[in-house]
């Protein structure tokens, strides 16, 4: 056998009529894998077929049914060991669904890692290979990061095939395609990359896949692996591949001819390419009444911008341009700052690290720890920090509203990416106030104009400008307004539905 | 490579650049009011009003009781101007003084009086000054001295006057900016005035806990400025309304006349039976709040004549006369008798202007200037003294729309009037 690999490195392993010979092999490959389960089935002192499969993995009641039983009744008919007599064997596991024969060493061995039931039988030089897979997995569970007050329920998990079913649910069309791949030398992780056919322009789903197929890495962990991988700009602090774990913004993406990756063992899925606007919006956006979402979108967009501004803006007023404040205000804040010993950048920042500091441990820490941390943070920083005089209260109410601020992103991770331009942006305001800020913000807005990812740029639909396309973005129109697709994504079709006649 | 080298010494350039303007809000003390007085000898005397905002801390603290402190402090420095008599405070104060909050602006009568033409520049020159700020005069005193006086329902005099200002019904915050444009306009200028007013009556405190009436600051009136921009003169507490109602700036006046007991209700009685000449009998109050004024200027010969129509709109606010009125004439005969009595008191003023002052502070020239500026360059150069000869036309017309709360009075009967 291994004279054979050596001989011919080329051509593939095959298997041999031998059953002993065969299961040497197989138990030199999975050495002390103790995992890998031996069923040997021996009639008359004779061994004349050996089950092979992953513990845990196989579904070992339908086994037992569909492959052991007739197996053995077989056997016990036919005393003689017939040869090739595949299609008769093959015949008596009819009520398996999926069975299939391999001659090949190599292919047996990732089918038995995949979880089906490898079936060595005597005499003959192929396996049969029972797909009956049964791994422990958890049921359909509610989006833990996305919540929605109404709109579906259900969200993505860390089976593929269960994920893929939840699109196909929703899309009962054949024009949605589910192309498989698989990457990573040593984890051999199922992708696949969804898309609908008419709608996506080939051209993304040929750079979505020509990326996807130039990485080279030996085991994919998450899906978080491949968004690195795949990124246009990975030195920018924004994400430009969108992420979601729910079925509803999936297929809705997917209708707006963007591509999708999903990863097996991730219940993240991701979604290719990504607008700044997209990550702004929120499922919830569409469920509400458009009037009210509006509401809630400006709502978002005002937290979201002053996460981002309000510390500096505070640092720049009370420094540099002090006579912008009224003046009732500039009395109140300068009596309130009286005696704090530090300056108001160092001050911000020190209450910005800590902030985030308690973000951090109070995400980090085990549940049953988790109220000591926000008890401790509202004590030290809400209450004896201020007593002792070390730091003024505008600066807690300025660094608790932003904090709040920075949690209303829709996108978590789009708001960790304003989350740590935040300091940057402070030190800019500390030492050249309005000026500092302004500059910041050019250089920043700048760079997400300049940002394109997959192609499609990143303002998309403000710059540059698409018209026809505003109605999803700082206003939520009504839904029968929401027709054209972005010139970008869409390929020939620009509309999504005929304008209504009334 | 290069452009990193690019990015790094931009970056650098921002922090050498060496002038920062970073100021922490507790190295600089706000200036909210500014004083100027002229002493015998000529130089200057500036007073500051200053925020204390330890004292506004402890006060706040004890709940709205004064801290044992008061909110501000004064502080005064002598010098040649206004920059001068800054510097030379400055050594006094461990603070800097910042004046971008200097809101309130006092000017001493003597000041006033020699000319105020060499202290305003700086007002509008500095780029850390705000131009929407109040310009007071000091009636019958110094800016020290009223700027000294502490204010009870405030923590600050200074804020205190800008709030008397803005409750008197002429325009918030803007006196200096108004002075700039008057003075540059027609020559003269105007701005509030300020008294220092004691208690009507004089009460003792008899236990510490009484609260009598103090001294304390008011509104006087408005100084009236001639083309020297030297004061010429005052106008009362109810006489300046008419200057802003005629340059279409009054928000709201209350306006008190007597009704003639002759005038009670006759069955039938036209408007015009109220007007006869009313000196003793009961009020009525009217509040207005909407003005507007029109001023036509007419030209018959060289000289215009000007027609001025003012109309406003209001309520009765208080009846005190026998007058029913639940019946619209009744509310006509107010009407009638309180323009009549109004086109008097404004002539009143509007007289002693022309021949007192011989300043135009209504804006007529400026009129002309709008409506005819051929006719305004040959008229303008000695338009101060055309000005106290023009003959002018002035109407007043109001318009009532209600009578508060009741139509009839409350009260059972009156002495004279309809049961």
């Amino acid at each position: 056998m291994e004279q054979e690999t050596t001989y011919k490195p080329e051509e593939p392993e095959m298997l041999y009529p031998d059953l002993a010979y065969n299961l040497e092999r197989m138990q030199l490959e999975f050495l002390n894998c103790s995992d890998i389960m031996y069923r040997n089935c021996s009639i008359g002192g004779l061994n004349r077929a050996t089950l092979i499969y992953v513990d845990g993995m196989c579904d070992v009641q339908a086994v037992d049914e569909f492959v052991l039983q007739p197996l053995i009744e077989h056997f016990r008919r036919s005393s003689m060991v017939d040869e090739g007599r595949a299609v008769e064997l093959k015949g008596i596991f009819i009520p398996t669904l999926k069975i299939r024969i391999v001659y090949q060493t190599k292919e047996v061995i990732k089918a038995v890692l995949r979880g089906e039931t490898a079936i060595f039988t005597e005499g003959n030089a192929f396996v049969m290979l029972a797909d009956l897979i049964k791994m422990e997995k958890r049921a359909i569970e509610e989006a833990t990061s996305e919540k929605v007050v109404r709109g579906p329920r259900d969200a993505f998990m860390e089976t593929l095939r269960t994920n893929t079913s939840l699109l196909r649910r929703r899309l009962r069309s054949s024009k949605l395609k589910l192309e498989s791949m698989t990457l990573g030398s040593i984890s051999e992780t199922d992708i696949v990359i969804g898309y609908m056919e008419g709608i996506v322009k080939e051209s993304l789903v040929k750079e979505v896949r020509a990326r996807l197929q130039k990485i080279q890495i030996d085991g994919i962990i998450h899906s978080s692996n491949i968004e690195e991988f795949i990124e246009d700009d990975v030195f920018s602090p924004f994400p430009q591949i969108q992420n979601t774990e729910r079925p509803d913004v999936a297929v809705s993406s997917l209708l707006e001819g963007k591509v999708i990756i999903i990863t097996d063992n991730t219940p993240f899925v991701l979604i290719v390419p990504m607008t700044y606007w997209s990550g702004l919006q929120a499922a919830d956006d569409y469920t509400d009444r458009f009037m009210y979402a509006t509401f809630v979108r400006w709502i978002r967009y005002t937290f979201v911008h002053t996460s981002l501004l309000l510390p500096s803006l505070y640092v720049a007023l009370t420094t540099f341009h002090l006579q912008v404040i009224p003046t009732p205000l500039v009395v109140s804040i300068a009596s309130a700052r009286e005696g704090v010993p530090l300056p108001a950048v160092i001050e911000a920042l020190i209450m910005e690290f800590i902030f985030e500091g308690l973000r951090e441990a109070g995400l980090r820490l085990p549940q049953q720890v988790g109220p000591a941390v926000s008890i401790a943070g509202a004590l030290v920083i809400g209450q004896a920090v201020v007593a002792a005089g070390i730091i003024s209260t505008p600066m807690v109410i300025i660094v608790s509203l932003t904090g709040i601020a920075s949690f209303a992103f829709p996108l978590y991770n789009l708001g960790a990416a304003y989350r740590m331009l935040r300091f940057p942006l402070l030190v800019a305001a500390g030492i050249l106030g309005f000026y500092g800020i302004v500059l910041f913000l050019i250089a920043l807005s700048v760079h997400m104009v300049t940002l394109k990812p997959f192609g499609v740029p990143y303002m998309a639909p403000y710059a540059p400008m698409s018209t026809g396309n505003l109605n999803d973005v700082l206003v939520r129109a009504p839904k029968p307004r929401m027709r054209k697709l972005l010139p970008w994504l869409a390929k020939g079709k620009s509309e999504r539905f005929p304008k209504r006649t009334k | 490579m290069f452009k990193k080298i690019i990015v790094l010494s931009v970056a650098l350039s921002l922090v050498l650049t060496g002038c920062w303007d970073r100021q922490e809000l507790n190295d600089q003390a706000i200036i909210l009011g500014w004083g100027m007085d002229l002493l015998e000898d000529g130089r200057y005397l500036a007073t500051a009003n200053l925020v204390l905002p330890l004292a506004s801390k402890s006060g706040g603290q004890q709940g709205g009781e004064q801290g044992g402190r008061s909110g501000f402090m004064t502080e005064s420095a002598y010098g040649k101007n206004n920059r001068d008599a800054e510097q030379n405070m400055q050594r006094k104060l461990s603070r800097v003084l910042f004046p971008g909050h200097r809101r309130n602006i006092f000017i001493g009568e003597k000041l006033a009086e020699q000319g105020v033409f060499s202290i305003l520049d700086e007002y509008g020159r500095s780029p850390m000054v705000r131009p929407r700020a109040n310009i007071f005069v000091v009636r019958k005193g110094t800016a020290q001295e009223a700027m000294s006086l502490a204010y009870q329902l405030e923590t600050n005099p200074a804020v205190a006057v800008q709030k008397i200002q803005e409750k008197s019904g002429a325009p918030i915050s803007r006196s200096l900016l108004d002075f700039f444009i008057s003075a540059n306009g027609t020559g003269c200028g105007i701005m509030p005035a300020l008294t220092i007013l004691p208690p009507e009556v004089k009460i003792d405190k008899k236990s510490k806990n009484d609260s009598p009436p103090q001294t304390t600051l008011g509104l006087y009136g408005a100084a009236v400025f001639n083309g020297q921009l030297k004061l010429a003169g005052y106008l009362k507490y109810d006489e300046f309304w008419v200057r802003l109602w005629i340059t279409n700036l009054l928000a709201f006046r209350t306006f008190t006349t007597i009704i003639n007991a002759v005038d009670e209700d006759k069955p039938g009685g036209a408007a015009e039976d109220a007007l006869s000449g009313a000196s003793r009998g009961k009020t009525v109050t009217v509040s207005v709040d909407t003005f507007k004024s029109d001023i036509t200027p007419i030209f018959t010969g060289d000289l215009p004549r000007f027609r001025i129509l003012l109309k406003g709109k209001g309520y009765i606010e208080e009846n005190n006369s026998p007058l029913n009125l639940s019946k619209p004439a009744n509310v006509k005969k107010v009407e009638a008798r309180m323009n009549q009595y109004l086109e008097k008191e404004i002539q009143k003023v509007v007289t002693k202007v022309q021949k007192d002052f011989k300043c135009d502070i209504f804006g007529l020239g400026d009129t002309i200037h709008r409506r005819h500026p051929y006719r305004w360059k040959k008229l303008s150069a000695d338009w101060n003294t055309i000005f106290p000869d023009l003959d002018l036309d002035i109407t007043v017309k109001l318009d009532l729309t209600g009578t508060g709360l009741t139509g009839e009075s409350l009260l059972p009967t009156r002495e004279g009037g309809d049961k």
